[in-house]
């Protein structure tokens, strides 16, 4: 008889790494509370001083859960793009999708100059979001189109850096054309942050992110016989056409809003599928869905501990810590297998 | 009333179509299957044997024609509807991934399972089953990336058979392996159509093989489709015209193309 692994201990252990590593993002940072105080501020205990009740509540939790949703997300759109272009060196920043996501933000924020009286509403965090999710939605539906015409995995990766070179191109005419004020702002957005969420944004970045995972429900059994190709996938019975489009909206919504919350983030994506699949050998989504989750949520929560330097009152751009750790593993991975 | 028909065809018209033009490869295709059986697709490299196992399985669309399988038309099967009558074995190389085989056999069950894709105790035996079969449960917790060709092939037939279908359509499955395993693949494809009732349809550049295991031949010449069984072709001399070329004949006695 034959056994399928279940891995309910890893589960488990990456569980408890997860809340462990939470509680250590929360406790540390520029300002040190100390432990007792970070706790009671969390369960509404005596706390010695007020000011560290509203740096923990107000600003390390949301941080620590964006960092989760972030993690998360990026990886599980790894997997996806990974999964759908048959390819193991696809993921959100590698295909454009992410360039796509920060011309949808700097269509928003450079352009709001051209068209006057719209700005207010610009800078909403919903309007960022949806912005994005349309940036990213336009380079995959691109990108998807261009990957039925040619067959060869290399093409397509070649064909997602150049759409990501023309989505960089046209964002560098419109930073051409706007005002300081706004390029530095545009700027600052481009270095990746989890830190500047309130919890009403959080709330907004939740809600959409449960959507689009949720959508996943129901591709777990076709992403499986994908992997077999699509012709395969067709004679036992999947409809590619409805898979693919779910696969298509999951990761605009995925990489949009966390590209509009966040800024482009890179490697995540990419990397923690791999890293995933080191832990857990299998390639059944059904495990490696949530699996890919949990630890991208770790990385990222490791990842912003290291970018707030503990102690410093320096905090790192997030977006060069993931590529500072991600691109070495790439490499790496590539090294170590001939084929992933 | 009509009589039990497994695959027919009528006028079937098979190609490519482009923007503007159609390619047609071949045209006029009436064929007929009324009974379980092993059938050989023979015919040289580019007179488009694959083009009609793909439009039979409707992994590419027909020109025109009418295709019915099992006395429905094909066109009006889902997806779903149809693999659970027919499986497919292709030519083309799986994209890399982790399975294993005895994963890869079971992917094979996904029409029947949940919505999840959990395996029932059915599901599981129909597995075991299909690779007590093609007799490689040696190899079930093996990854499929580090088996040979020949040990993938049988792992393909067996995810194949584990769908549980009437009819298995194969494209070229003997490609790529050495004289042993060419017949073993035949010896265990004769069996499942014997013993299992399956009928089934593969394309083959082994006329010798095809002649002696095929219940049926299909000739796919350049202007039609002679079918037939083996014996007949041979006596009435139609296997000589899959080839043209001066420098070969088919030898009666052998059974087989040689040189002149």
């Amino acid at each position: 008889m034959i056994q399928q692994k279940s891995y309910k201990i890893t589960f488990i252990l990456l569980l408890i790494i997860l809340v462990i590593l939470w509680f250590l993002n929360i406790s540390l940072g520029s300002v040190s509370i100390p432990f007792k105080d970070v706790f009671a501020s969390i369960f509404n205990g005596e706390i010695s001083k007020d000011t560290w009740r509203t740096i923990v509540v107000d600003y390390r939790i949301p941080k620590a859960i964006t960092a989760i949703l972030v993690g998360a997300g990026l990886s599980i759109s790894g997997l996806l793009m990974q999964t759908l272009f048959r390819n193991p060196l696809a993921g959100p920043f590698v295909l454009g999708i992410s360039s796509g996501a920060s011309l949808g933000v700097a269509i928003l924020i450079l352009g709001a100059s051209l068209i006057s009286g719209i700005s207010a509403f610009a800078f909403s965090s919903f309007s960022m979001a949806i912005a994005a999710s349309l940036g990213a939605f336009l380079v995959l539906s691109a990108v998807l189109i261009a990957a039925n015409k040619v067959r060869n995995t290399m093409s397509i990766l070649i064909i997602g850096l150049m759409f990501g070179s023309i989505t960089s191109a046209i964002i560098s005419v419109l930073a051409y054309f706007s005002s300081a004020e706004q390029l530095q702002q545009f700027i600052f957005w481009g270095f990746g942050s989890l830190g500047n969420l309130s919890w009403n944004e959080l709330k907004v970045f939740g809600l959409i992110f449960i959507i689009g995972v949720s959508l996943l429900f129901f591709i777990i059994k076709p992403l499986n016989s994908m992997l077999l190709g699509e012709n395969y996938a067709k004679s036992m019975g999947v409809n590619i056409k409805r898979t693919r489009n779910i696969i298509l909206i999951t990761t605009s919504i995925l990489t949009g809003v966390i590209t509009a919350f966040s800024g482009p983030i890179a490697f995540v994506g990419l990397a923690v599928p791999h890293l995933t699949k080191l832990i857990f050998n299998t390639s059944n989504h059904k495990i490696l869905l949530f699996a890919v989750a949990i630890v991208g949520a770790i990385l990222m929560l490791v990842a912003d501990m290291v970018a707030q330097l503990p102690t410093s009152e320096y905090t790192l751009p997030i977006n060069a810590i993931t590529s500072l750790f991600g691109a070495p593993i790439v490499i790496w991975l590539l090294i170590r297998k001939k084929t992933i | 009333m009509d009589k039990q028909s497994i695959l027919k065809t009528t006028n079937l018209q098979i190609g490519y179509t482009s923007k503007k033009k159609q390619l047609r490869i071949a045209s006029n295709i009436d064929i007929e299957i009324n009974e379980p059986k092993l059938i050989c697709l023979v015919g040289k490299n580019g007179i488009g044997k694959s083009t009609l196992l793909r439009t039979l399985s409707k992994v590419q669309p027909k020109l025109d024609g009418e295709i019915s399988i099992i006395n429905k038309n094909l066109e009006h099967y889902s997806s779903n509807e149809l693999s659970k009558v027919m499986s497919l074995v292709l030519t083309e190389k799986l994209p890399d991934s982790n399975l294993t085989v005895f994963e890869l056999i079971a992917l094979g069950r996904q029409p029947y399972t949940n919505w999840v894709g959990s395996l029932s105790q059915i599901d599981i035996d129909k597995v075991n089953e299909s690779m007590q079969l093609t007799n490689i449960e040696n190899l079930a917790n093996k990854k499929y990336y580090e088996l040979s060709d020949g040990q993938l092939q049988k792992v393909l037939i067996s995810r194949a058979l584990a769908q549980d279908t009437d009819i298995i359509i194969l494209d070229e499955p003997t490609a790529h392996l050495d004289v042993q395993h060419k017949m073993e693949t035949f010896v265990l494809l004769k069996k499942m159509a014997d013993e299992l009732g399956k009928t089934i349809i593969i394309s083959t550049h082994e006329i010798h093989l095809a002649i002696q295991s095929a219940n049926d031949l299909w000739l796919m010449l350049d202007n039609e489709i002679i079918t037939g069984n083996p014996q007949e072709l041979i006596e009435n001399k139609s296997i000589e015209k899959i080839f043209s070329s001066e420098k070969i004949q088919f030898d009666q006695e052998k059974q087989q193309f040689t040189l002149k």
